[in-house]
């Protein structure tokens, strides 16, 4: 019995070691874990990017660190995806869970689109547990914390592939050529070939894929954007942004949420926020899909969007 | 209280010390402690349905005595009709009430007669098929003379009640559980070490075999209209590992658990898929649950005895009443309906037990004519399985018919490929293993390799642990 006893201890030890070696790799390589773990290691924030994958792949961070705010308000990208963090109760919460209190002067950049306000057509009653996010009980504001490296409460309750660290590990070991690379400062970096036949092929499906989503602008959604601005108001200046996309996807937003912009600037107009729709430039930047902005362009964009905000001379006074 | 729980990962360590530590010396509070353990196991899932088993163990404890008590045929006849029935109708009620009255509706439906008759919202107690087959495997096997009935009240209970296969097997004959009760039990260190190597590699099959299959044909199955056929293929033989994985790992792991405590259950898988032929498949498939069949419902039958058509008729009614038991659904009774046919042959030929051994034994590989023999069986249980997890009939008869289009020569996408080597590696680690009682069997290795593969599964099990955790297939039997 001593032995069987002796060798159960030793087997739960090594084990523990082997656990602990994982744990180790995922504090020190978070960016292994998935496309949002990351965001939930890093300190709070002072200056915030808000919204879904558009903006988390298409806003720097380091552009606006490097020319409009400082060590004392640096930003951090906090936007995820259309499903996580579309606006609403789960995403106020996570802003609130990620914002560092001690900030009253942070430049908050909230990327807005029709996708991420809207709710199914048979949410009549625009019920919050209705929302995607609320229902399947997503990560994003059920956190006990989002700025704790490791994050355990991620890594038990949503992290379903664990396996996957040894994958990207080994992709980041070869260098990867399609790596996806989510920074520290929260800026999801996709490495895509342009291959203009596939993006366009991609394009065309995506796009047609939203074509068929039945849903609505949520009065509910634009709501908790308000509480949202709201609540950033108090720490610093708020700006909203509407980011080009693809033609495709901008005739259909178009086309099928007609007065979307116009009621965002009231919004806007109602806290006094400035307002920068740059819809109308899509087509003029180089997506890798619909939605998305191509690394390269994502920098120009930045930019574009820097020089706005400083040259409307609403945040700061520039370095 | 499911094995793949972090529940049972406190429970058992508990159990274990106040087994062979606390309660060590007297053997009636031992048996009293494992039967107190597995009403905690059964109870955790659902208190309420305790009563059932204690109501079924105090009927065949009874009737049994009564049985051994008497001289009179007629008598004991009867005894027997009571456990049967009392047996068969918890069974009967809480497992197909609702099959049986919805099948009689839709059936004069057909004649244009409307009936009221109304279902039930009936809960199934988890291992009730399970349970009530053991407890009348006793009453039968006392009836027959085949064994002494027990007087020990608590060794009885504890037999019918043993957590580590109360819920899914593997269903124990008295003639070997219940004397292991009256006997002293002393640790034996290679029966401990064993079982502890037997329950993890029943955790691999249970947490990465069959869960991760699962994931898969769910998806599959939920979409099948929308899905190529070789995508449909590749469902039909995920889902074979799935409930391979699922069902054998249980077993594994139940084994494995009994054997920490010193006692010894019989085998339930012996690598059914590298079976040559249907009926050496069911040699291996379920063996407690076939046996049991063989033993209680075919021979009484006639077996193979007695003209062709009284062979075809047994081995058809065990085929159908087999399909019938896992559960209240036209699909398993097509299934099982499906595997008698794949047997008759075989039987009618005479050549149902011409291959017993182990396949390609003494050799690394097989040769081409048992590869060719045992891939169009694994081919036909493919088929069968199809049947087994369709919702209905004619959804299996539609995913079929897909499966076999024009498109089973398409490329499935790469979503569907990914667990292809991890299945792969299963079949092979299965291969190597295939004269064993189970694949970590590897005594002989040396050290470093031997500890260095159970660490690897041990960290795979707890890195795809699952605070809520998927429950076993056969549960729903």
């Amino acid at each position: 019995m001593k032995t069987f006893i002796k060798k159960i201890f030793i087997y739960v030890g090594l084990l523990s070691v082997l656990v602990l070696l994982f744990v180790l790799l995922i504090a020190a390589r978070p960016e292994l874990v998935d496309n949002f773990y990351r965001r939930f290691t890093t300190p709070r924030g002072k200056s915030l990017v808000l919204g879904t994958s558009r903006s988390a792949q298409g806003i720097k961070p380091a552009v606006f660190n490097e020319r409009l705010t400082t060590q004392n308000n640096a930003m951090i990208n906090h936007s995820f995806a259309i499903g996580p963090s579309s606006f609403g109760p789960n995403y106020l919460r996570e802003v609130k869970h990620k914002i560092d209190q001690e900030t009253e002067n942070g430049l908050f950049i909230i990327s807005v689109d029709p996708w991420s306000l809207a709710t199914d057509i048979d949410n009549i009653e625009d019920d919050t547990a209705k929302f995607f996010e609320v229902r399947q009980k997503l990560f994003v504001g059920n956190l006990s914390s989002s700025s704790t490296n490791p994050n355990f409460g991620y890594l038990k309750n949503y992290w379903s592939n664990r396996f996957s660290l040894f994958g990207n590990l080994f992709k980041h070991w070869i260098n990867y050529k399609n790596l996806i690379i989510l920074h520290e400062d929260g800026w999801l970096e996709v490495n895509v070939e342009l291959n203009m036949p596939v993006i366009n092929q991609r394009i065309k499906q995506s796009t047609e894929e939203y074509a068929q989503k039945k849903m609505m602008i949520s009065n509910t959604r634009l709501k908790y954007l308000s509480k949202i601005i709201e609540f950033l108001q108090e720490k610093g200046t708020v700006v909203l942004v509407r980011m080009p996309v693809s033609v495709p996807m901008y005739e259909l937003e178009q086309n099928r949420f007609t007065d979307f912009s116009e009621r965002i600037a009231a919004i806007a107009n109602s806290h006094e926020i400035l307002f920068y729709d740059f819809i109308d430039m899509s087509g003029r930047f180089q997506t890798v899909d619909t939605h998305h902005l191509y690394k390269k362009d994502a920098e120009v964009f930045s930019n574009i969007l820097c020089d706005s905000i400083s040259n409307a001379g609403i945040f700061g006074q520039g370095k | 209280m499911l094995f793949n729980s972090i529940e049972f990962v406190i429970f058992l360590p508990i159990v274990f010390v106040l087994y062979w530590f606390v309660i060590n010396r007297n053997l009636k509070m031992q048996n009293f402690f494992v039967l107190v353990a597995s009403y905690v196991f059964y109870g955790w899932w659902d208190w309420r349905f305790l009563s059932l088993i204690v109501f079924s163990s105090i009927i065949d404890f009874t009737v049994a005595l009564q049985i051994n008590g008497s001289n009179d045929k007629v008598k004991r006849k009867i005894l027997l009709f009571v456990s049967i029935i009392v047996n068969i109708g918890l069974l009967g009620f809480f497992k197909y009430y609702n099959f049986f009255v919805d099948s009689f509706v839709e059936a004069f439906a057909q004649f244009g007669i409307q009936m009221n008759a109304r279902s039930l919202n009936v809960i199934l107690p988890v291992g009730i098929s399970f349970y009530t087959f053991q407890t009348l495997s006793y009453t039968i096997d006392v009836y027959r003379k085949n064994l002494e009935p027990t007087r020990d009240v608590i060794a009885f209970f504890t037999f019918v009640a043993f957590f580590p296969q109360l819920v899914a097997g593997p269903i124990e004959r008295a003639v070997n559980l219940l004397p292991q009760f009256y006997t002293k039990r002393t640790f034996d260190l290679e029966k401990a070490r064993d079982g502890v190597k037997q329950i993890l590699w029943g955790l691999f099959k249970k947490i990465i075999i069959a869960d991760n299959c699962a994931f898969l044909v769910d998806d599959i199955f939920g979409s099948y209209a929308d899905q190529p056929g070789s995508v449909l293929l590749l469902g039909a033989l995920f889902f074979a590992f799935q409930i391979y994985g699922d069902f054998s790992g249980y077993s594994d792991i139940a084994i494995g658990t009994a054997r920490l405590f010193g006692f010894s259950l019989m085998r339930n898988f012996a690598f059914p898929y590298f079976s040559r032929d249907i009926a050496e498949f069911w040699r291996r498939w379920h063996i407690s649950l076939s046996t049991w069949f063989r033993d209680y419902v075919y021979i009484p039958l006639g077996g193979s005895r007695g003209t062709k058509f009284q062979q075809i008729r047994n081995t058809l009614i065990i085929f159908v009443v087999s399909g019938f038991w896992h559960g209240a659904n036209w699909t398993f009774i097509v299934w099982g309906l499906l595997n008698g046919l794949y047997f008759l042959p075989l039987m009618l030929g005479k050549m149902n037990r011409r291959n017993m051994g182990v396949t390609a034994e003494g050799r690394l590989l097989p040769s081409f004519r048992e590869t060719f023999q045992m891939g169009i069986t694994f081919f036909l249980t493919l088929i069968a399985w199809i049947f087994f997890r369709a919702e209905n009939v004619s959804q299996a008869f539609s995913y079929i018919g897909e499966m076999f289009s024009a498109s089973i020569v398409s490329v499935p996408g790469m979503d569907y490929l990914k667990i292809l080597p991890l299945v792969l590696i299963f079949i092979i680690i299965e291969w190597i293993s295939r004269d064993k009682q189970h694949a970590l069997e590897i005594s002989h290795w040396p050290l470093v390799y031997r500890w260095s593969t159970y660490l690897i599964l041990g960290f795979v099990v707890l890195l795809s642990f699952d605070k809520s955790p998927h429950a076993f297939i056969y549960f729903q039997f």
